[in-house]
């Protein structure tokens, strides 16, 4: 009897202990707690080009590859898309000291590589080593420094590891994520390292099982031209609200279609799930057949990169001709404030909003668009279409209107005629239409401008080697919301400056402020005083108008209507940047 | 038949040094690199486009670049060091946009654009030359009218055109998959069913090829027939009682054949370079994809790989009808001409 009950005693504890280990252990686990899904299941997606390569330090060249290699590496965190929050990833929390220099990050300890290997702090400083070691060319490298000074990773356990900063530096959180650090195996490609042909690994011609991923979907199998095939990673570290280890679907098969039209026959006969660039021409078509086909097109908000429209503002010299990049007569135009006022307020955006973009696009004011909902200032200039406000302003800039021939003429002080040439690129019709439309505006106020397409990379070419053009009309991507992304654009020191590139000295006074400011928002982590900044940032931008910001086409996705759990944004990759919460 | 064989190839490669400096001269022509596509790239900071430039040897001039890829490219290597050539393999270099050799980017797509162009090749010979033996012989009848006028008509029916109808005609009676190559469960099929698939997706593409590229070749067949029907010696065999299918089966063919393989080499090759746009429209998995994209991302390796593997189809297209010729026609033979 006595005997009986010992064993029920030891039984019933061992029981009890193991419950508990496994509560430990599955606290480790990331639950998504509003979640839920049917597993099994296979996505069909769609990509206009062949991936480059898979591997994710060397992936963010072309969308093709980052597209995939974000659905099979993590970072530290990850960036919530949607609602712009950065969340736990491989790290379960984090707290940062005092001084706000030293971060500690708490990794999971139940983490693991697709091959079953733990995750741990080693690969944490591996992959930092890895990143700065001087064999190896990856964005990252400059990425992750501060100041062109690195950060420093220590060991604090396996699980535990402690960055440091040199100073307070806003967007550090935000780089920790899967974009700019994606951690790496240390057991799988520590030699690979050591020996410099770690940049070959992880390509197109590699072994998928030697790929080892620690994000949702591994590589099964790639057939070049034609598909990518990815499967789920059995050890994903995120759970739903059922305690189901995610993802959701066995497969993911991404098919290499080259032509829009195949796309989206593809899509209305059913053969593809979703597709996330609807571009605006194809719109009202797809919406038409939407409903029958059994799709839902959703229009996700504005485009976070708007078209601009700004002037060769380089005075500076050519040293092969020893004169200024463009005319002087043209520099003393672009130069004045008033003159880019007056054709900000000469430009019919409406119009071309209506006729070209189909209504699929939207006013957009400044560098930043209502979808980024924390840092846009609503409280700048509307530049309405307004052609007498206009010619006041060149009127008080000194220009005058004169009749030839029955031609409106503008011309300048010196009785110099105004025109100049307006350089896009040539792949993108809707943007050539659009500079026509732009070009009979400005007629209306005498100026006569010569519209030039030009293949892509010669247009980069003037823009960022030899600065010869006039005026240009294009759109950056933003590839994240927040305004630390924007530094290569705004500081008046950077190559990517773009009316103005390279400056050794801020040329204005409202130039130098800029670059304060962003100096500024950058050492502090309080959100509020960087917004604060910021503001002030987009006011001078508006004031002086360096560039001229005319409309951002809307960002539209289409997917099939019994797909769950989807969150897009208008940031890439739009919906499948939850992949692992996808399901039918 | 041999020296003229050998003499052949010797000026094949001749001719591809002269292609591939050509290509490198043109390239450098236009503005910029494979990394300048990267500038305004706002994930990637200059710093790192130097450093890449630097180590990819983009800094410095197209003639050195040349050299240099020359050098890999040659099966006889010079030793700066020890100064002493030495035998190497051939190394095409590698993709700056695809980071893998191009030696195998090309292997992986090479076979596909072949089977396109040699199905393509197949349809328009079986048709082009019973048809142009039926204009032949009723020539400048309604008949030959008729299918001259089809023919004209895929001849100036635009490509792309062509391609987008036959996507929409498979879209809508589901009759054929919507481009590409294979279907996305191919792996899990046996030989059999794989052979069938690609079939399945190779009938659309090679048709339109075929379509957009038969009237020439209807045309010189109906020349060539036409020629050998006026021939004095089809009077004769007339005379003689020989009836009319014998005459055409064993003398008109044999006789006419003779431009028809000149031309046949010429139109393989053709074919390959002009698959490029079908490809592109239809998905289908060639070369011509991956050459448009290294055209567009200046990736100087890849691109000249590209241009070498077509001018080699070029000559060899060549070489062969003139084998063929002089295999078919004892009235041409090298050897004992005075050509050579």
């Amino acid at each position: 009897m006595k005997k009986r009950f010992c064993v029920l005693l030891i039984f019933l504890s061992i029981n009890l202990i193991s419950v508990i280990a496994e509560k430990r252990t599955e606290q480790d686990f990331l639950i998504l707690p509003n979640t839920s899904g049917t597993k099994g299941g296979t996505l069909i997606l769609a990509s206009i080009s062949d991936p480059r390569t898979f591997n994710p330090l060397l992936s963010s060249e072309e969308q093709s590859s980052s597209y995939i290699t974000n659905m099979m590496f993590e970072g530290l965190v990850s960036i919530n898309l949607k609602t712009q929050e950065i969340q736990p990833a491989l790290a379960k929390k984090w707290e940062t000291s005092q001084d706000g220099k030293k971060w500690i990050f708490y990794l999971r300890k139940t983490a693991k590589w697709s091959d079953g290997h733990p995750i741990t702090a080693d690969d944490v400083i591996f992959t930092l080593n890895t990143i700065y070691h001087p064999k190896i060319n990856t964005p990252s490298k400059d990425i992750l420094q501060v100041n062109q000074s690195k950060l420093k990773a220590i060991k604090i356990d396996d699980h535990t590891v402690k960055i440091i900063l040199p100073q307070v530096y806003a967007p550090f959180l935000r780089q920790m994520e899967k974009g700019s650090f994606p951690i790496l195996p240390k057991h799988k490609w520590e030699a690979k390292v050591k020996d410099g042909s770690f940049l070959s690994e992880m390509s197109l011609s590699s072994d998928p099982h030697e790929i080892i991923v620690s994000g949702p979907y591994m590589l099964e199998k790639y057939v070049p031209g034609q598909r990518v095939i990815l499967k789920a990673n059995p050890y994903f570290y995120k759970m739903d609200k059922n305690k189901v280890r995610l993802p959701y679907f066995d497969r993911i098969i991404i098919n290499i279609i080259s032509d829009y039209n195949s796309i989206y026959l593809k899509l209305i006969s059913g053969e593809l799930d979703l597709w996330e660039n609807v571009r605006a021409e194809d719109y009202s078509l797809l919406k038409s057949k939407a409903s029958e086909a059994k799709f839902n097109i959703e229009i996700l908000g504005i485009s976070p990169g708007p078209e601009m429209l700004w002037f060769n503002l380089n005075n500076g010299i050519n040293p092969k001709t020893k004169k200024t990049y463009i005319d002087e007569k043209k520099l003393s135009w672009f130069n004045n404030t008033q003159f880019r006022k007056a054709i900000a307020y000469a430009i019919n955006r409406e119009s071309i909003i209506k006729n070209i973009y189909y209504q699929t696009a939207k006013i957009a004011l400044g560098m930043e668009t209502e979808s980024n909902t924390f840092w846009y200032n609503p409280n700048l200039t509307t530049y309405s279409y307004d052609i007498e406000k206009s010619k006041e302003l060149l009127t008080k800039a000194g220009f005058k209107l004169i009749e030839e021939n029955s031609k409106k003429k503008l011309i300048d002080k010196h009785a110099n005629e105004v025109k100049f040439n307006l350089i896009t690129n040539s792949e993108n019709i809707t943007r050539i239409n659009a500079a026509n439309f732009i070009s009979s505006d400005l007629k209306k106020i005498g100026i006569s401008i010569n519209v030039q397409p030009l293949e892509f990379r010669s247009l980069v070419a003037k823009l960022t080697e030899t600065y010869d053009y006039d005026a240009c009309l294009l759109a950056f991507t933003r590839p994240d919301l927040d305004p630390s992304s924007t530094m290569n654009f705004l500081l008046s020191s950077s190559g990517m400056h773009i009316w103005h590139p390279n400056q050794s000295e801020p040329f204005t006074l409202w130039e130098k402020q800029i670059d304060d400011l962003m100096h500024k928002q950058l050492n502090t982590y309080d959100s509020q005083l960087r917004r604060k900044y910021y503001w002030e940032v987009q006011k001078i931008m508006d004031e002086y108008l360096p560039v001229i910001y005319l409309y951002a086409p809307l960002s539209i996705s289409i997917y099939k209507k019994n797909l769950k759990n989807l969150k897009c944004s208008v940031i890439e990759p739009h919906c499948v940047w939850n992949i692992e919460e996808l399901s039918w | 038949m041999i020296k003229f064989i050998s003499r052949r190839l010797f000026n094949l490669i001749f001719i591809l040094l002269g292609v591939s400096f050509i290509s490198y001269f043109l390239i450098s022509l236009t503005p910029g690199d494979y990394l300048t596509n990267l500038a305004l790239n706002p994930e990637i900071p200059p710093s790192i486009i130097e450093k890449i430039r630097k180590d990819y040897n983009l800094d410095k001039p197209w003639y050195i670049q040349y050299f240099k890829w020359l050098h890999n490219l040659s099966p006889i290597g010079f030793d700066t060091k020890e100064k002493h050539l030495f035998i190497k393999p051939p190394d095409f270099g590698y993709s700056f946009s695809y980071k893998i050799k191009v030696s195998t980017l090309i292997y992986q797509r090479f076979g596909n654009t072949i089977l396109l162009s040699l199905a393509a090749q197949i349809i328009i010979w079986l048709l082009a030359i019973p048809l142009g033996l039926l204009c032949a012989i009723k020539e400048n009848k309604t008949l030959d009218k008729i299918i001259s006028f089809f023919s004209f008509t895929g001849l100036s029916f635009p490509e792309i055109l062509l391609g987008l109808l036959a996507l929409m005609f498979a879209a809508y009676t589901k009759l054929f998959p919507i481009g590409g190559m294979t279907s996305s469960n191919f792996d899990e099929m046996n030989s059999f069913q794989k052979l069938l698939d690609i079939l399945h997706h190779l009938f659309l593409p090679a048709l339109i090829l075929a379509f957009t590229n038969i009237a020439i070749i209807i045309r010189y067949a109906r020349g060539a027939f036409i020629n050998s029907l006026k021939s004095p010696f089809m009077k004769a065999l007339k005379a003689k009682g020989i009836p009319s299918n014998i005459i055409i089966s064993r003398h008109i063919f044999r006789n006419a054949l003779n431009p028809l393989i000149t031309l046949f080499g010429y139109s393989f090759a053709n074919l390959i370079n002009s698959s490029f746009l079908i490809e592109v429209i239809m998905s289908w998995p060639g070369l011509g994809l991956l050459t448009l994209n290294a055209i567009f991302s200046k990736d100087i390796f890849l691109i000249n790989a590209s241009v070498l593997l077509a001018t080699l189809f070029l000559v060899l297209g060549n070489l062969i009808a003139d084998i063929l010729l002089a295999l078919v026609d004892p009235r041409i033979r090298y050897e004992s001409s005075n050509k050579l």
